[in-house]
């Protein structure tokens, strides 16, 4: 795996070097299908997903800063276009509300090395749609109005929800 | 279906005052044909007539079975043809992707996605499905030939005319040519023109030999070479017996002609024949009997 | 009561179970919430995932995998300039978009027509109240789509000519498709500016001449070099002007200006509709047989 890193492949690719953007593709759209369908449960919407990020990926190499890592740029840019292609496609949001099959215990979680104390449990103990808005914001790093895009709900919404996730996260851990 | 793909009698072209075709004969069919000859020799002016981009000024043409005098019979011949100019111009701005696939179009392949998988055959036939994305004025002499190569390659046309396609090309693009040329469908008629005898050993069944606007030998690449069989020799000087000579790279002199008596007689090459017709050709006298095989 | 949090370990992968419950959708939030903040992190685990969910497949695959050769056909797509998209928007196929679009010359001789126009409509702007300014446009008005065409097909063919020749697409086509694109685009530029000069129905006087010229030149581009007819048929628009208005001058006694305007009157409509009639005659029954040779040369090849 370093053979030639992410940063340098990006750099090859600004550069018009369509080896270098197989070789990240074949990297990167791994981990990016499976993210993202945690967040949409429509395969071909994914799919397409996937083909235009990459192809974005190609036209906009150059304005990669080198700041972070390259995975998170190749997201921003994934989730982006999951937006603008739940904008256009459906009136309601996709989204995928998890439902996990079988409980983790705490124990497994400590041994998996998962567990960050109570804050694994506050989490998990939120409502659906406080997780959504927090994942959104806090873990995909959407701003409040692409939060409220992706989600289908008004930017109020994304706030208050945010609002009341904090106030359960902090009196789960008090 | 005859398998003759070009077939001309009495061909006669001339620019103003210079001849450039006084009455050329020939019936090409599948495989490779060189046209060996000077430049200036009327081979261009040949190609362009095969690739019907020129009318003479007298005489028959019949490509592919039809007949290029008819607006229908262009027609019919051009969309089994390919031609790659010796000169391909390019618009600035292109990309190797967008050249081809302009030509596709011209080559009336209008549906898309068809159109886009051909264009990427032809480009991975020449090597160069790596940079489609390239502008073109950013690839250097040998990939930009290479470009109008694959051109000449879309739809698998029944008829190949190149002109000059080696010109310029070091030896190892010379070689990636011939890979390429080798990879054609066998029943393919590919017509080629060069300056460059190791051109037509390499790659060609037949030659045909252009000079002077006229056709001075027509057969297979190794009865070319028989037509200097026992008149070629070495010498440590020169000989006045001798049409062409020069001194080779060991230092001896290579004579082609009448050899003396006793004179150190040996293998004949394409280019000693070649240059035994050419060099005969240009003294206008003691033409040997051209070969025909 | 509290596990200390433990602090970022650069040795810490995400264990194959939990990436399999992962993968499976079947994780519980929080542990989705560490694989993915520390995929970002770590390429070995995302090698990792990628290896599980490919079933082990080598690279190979990519090439097999439909998602990447979507990505190579997009990435293939010619860039279509606003030249192309508009066209194609005008209901003109894909393909023939392209090709009107593709010639670099077509872009000098817009650029043309849109200076000339700028011009006329800078020129109105600046004098003042007279008839003149409006007879000049009607006048010169046919004339600038005849120059888009002449800058076309000017010196310095195009350098696709030997290729495009040996091609099956008919070369008189092709000829019209650009001239088509021309004559359209000038028209356009030409029509928005006209009210500007004149707000009466005189801002449409010059349609009809203009579109006769225009296919009077290419009906003579059936026996002549482009630029040749676009010449021809340029003096022939100012003869017939300068010959009507004479006319109109000797007959009537009005001012020169207004003379000139005798030319647009519904008789010389009619008379530059018939024109237009008999050069698309021309067009239709002459074009078939045409090439294109190199020198913008229309002839008929006989042998």
């Amino acid at each position: 795996m370093t053979e030639v890193g992410d940063v340098e492949l990006l750099a090859l690719v600004a550069d018009g070097d369509r080896a270098a953007l197989r070789r990240l593709y074949e990297r990167h759209s791994p981990w990016l299908v499976a993210r993202l369908d945690h967040r949409c449960s429509d395969r071909q919407v994914v799919a397409e997903v996937v083909q235009d990020t990459f192809v974005a990926v190609w036209r906009s190499a150059k304005r990669y800063d080198g700041r972070g890592e390259v995975a998170a740029w190749i997201w921003g840019i994934g989730i982006r276009q999951l937006i603008g292609h739940l904008r256009k496609r459906h009136p309601e949001p996709m989204l995928v509300v998890d439902a996990h099959g079988a409980e983790v215990s705490a124990e497994e979680r400590v041994l998996a090395g998962v567990d960050h104390g109570p804050l694994a449990g506050a989490l998990n103990g939120l409502s659906p749609e406080l997780r959504a808005v927090v994942q959104a914001t806090v873990l995909d790093g959407l701003t409040t109005r692409e939060a409220s895009r992706l989600l289908g709900i008004p930017q109020g919404t994304v706030k208050t929800r945010m609002a009341r996730a904090r106030v359960e996260l902090r009196g789960a851990l008090a | 279906m005859t398998s003759i793909a070009v077939s001309v009698s009495g061909l006669h072209k001339r620019y103003g005052r210079t001849v450039a075709l006084d009455g050329v004969d020939l019936d090409l069919g599948p495989g490779v044909t060189g046209l060996l000859g000077p430049n200036g020799a009327g081979k261009t002016t040949f190609l362009r007539m095969v690739a019907t981009v020129l009318a003479p000024d007298a005489g028959t043409i019949r490509l592919l079975g039809e007949d290029p005098s008819t607006a229908a019979g262009r027609h019919a011949i051009r969309t089994r043809l390919g031609y790659c100019p010796q000169e391909p111009g390019f618009y600035p701005g292109f990309t190797t992707f967008d050249f081809v696939d302009y030509v596709a179009i011209l080559k009336e392949m209008t549906d898309r996605r068809a159109r886009h998988d051909e264009v990427r055959r032809v480009l991975g036939l020449v090597g160069l499905d790596e940079v489609s994305g390239k502008k073109i004025r950013s690839l250097s002499g040998g990939m930009r030939r290479r470009v109008a190569v694959a051109q000449s390659l879309l739809g698998s046309p029944d008829l190949l005319v190149l002109d000059e396609p080696t010109a310029g090309l070091d030896p190892e693009q010379r070689l990636r040519f011939r890979e390429i040329l080798s990879r054609r469908d066998p029943d393919q008629a590919v017509v080629l023109s060069t300056h460059q005898t190791e051109d037509v050993a390499a790659l060609c069944q037949r030659v045909v030999v252009l000079h002077g606007a006229k056709v001075h030998f027509d057969g297979t690449t190794a009865s070319l070479a028989a037509v200097a069989h026992d008149r070629v020799w070495r010498a440590g000087g020169p000989d006045p017996a001798a049409r062409v000579s020069w001194i080779d790279a060991t230092g001896q002199y290579r004579h082609v002609g009448d050899p003396p008596a006793g004179a150190d007689l040996v293998e004949p090459t394409i280019e000693d024949g070649y240059l035994l017709l050419v060099g005969a050709a240009a003294h206008a006298s003691g033409v040997p009997e051209a070969e025909v095989a | 009561m509290s596990n200390p949090i433990p602090p970022p370990s650069s040795s810490w992968h995400a264990p194959p179970e939990l990436m399999a419950r992962y993968l499976g959708r079947t994780a519980d939030p929080a542990t989705i919430a560490s694989i993915e903040a520390h995929l970002f992190e770590c390429a070995e685990c995302r090698a990792a995932l990628a290896a599980s969910a490919a079933g082990g497949a080598s690279e190979t695959a990519t090439v097999a995998d439909p998602t990447w050769a979507a990505i190579v056909d997009a990435l293939d797509q010619p860039r279509r300039g606003y030249v192309e998209r508009a066209t194609a928007a005008l209901g003109v196929p894909a393909h023939l978009a392209r090709l009107v679009a593709a010639t670099p010359a077509l872009r000098w001789s817009w650029l043309v027509a849109i200076a000339v126009v700028s011009a006329f409509v800078a020129l109105v702007s600046e004098t003042t109240s007279g008839a003149g300014p409006e007879v000049t446009f009607l006048v010169l008005a046919p004339l600038v789509p005849l120059a888009g065409i002449a800058v076309a097909y000017g010196p310095g063919a195009d350098p696709l000519s030997e290729i495009a020749a040996a091609a099956p697409f008919p070369a008189f086509r092709l000829f019209c498709l650009r001239a088509g694109a021309v004559l359209v685009t000038s028209v356009t530029l030409l029509a928005l500016a006209a009210p500007f000069i004149d707000s009466g129905l005189l801002a449409a006087a010059w349609v009809l001449p203009a579109l006769a010229v225009v296919s009077v030149a290419m009906a003579l581009s059936t026996w002549l070099p482009a630029p040749i007819a676009a010449a021809a048929a340029a003096l022939g628009w100012l003869v017939t002007v300068a010959t009507v208005t004479g006319a109109a001058l000797r007959m009537t006694s009005t001012s020169r200006l207004d003379a000139v305007l005798a030319t647009f009157a519904p008789p010389g409509q009619l008379v530059a509709l018939v024109a237009l009639l008999v050069a698309l005659f021309v067009l239709v029954r002459r074009a078939p047989g045409l090439e294109l040779a190199p020198s913008t040369n229309f002839s008929e090849v006989s042998l």
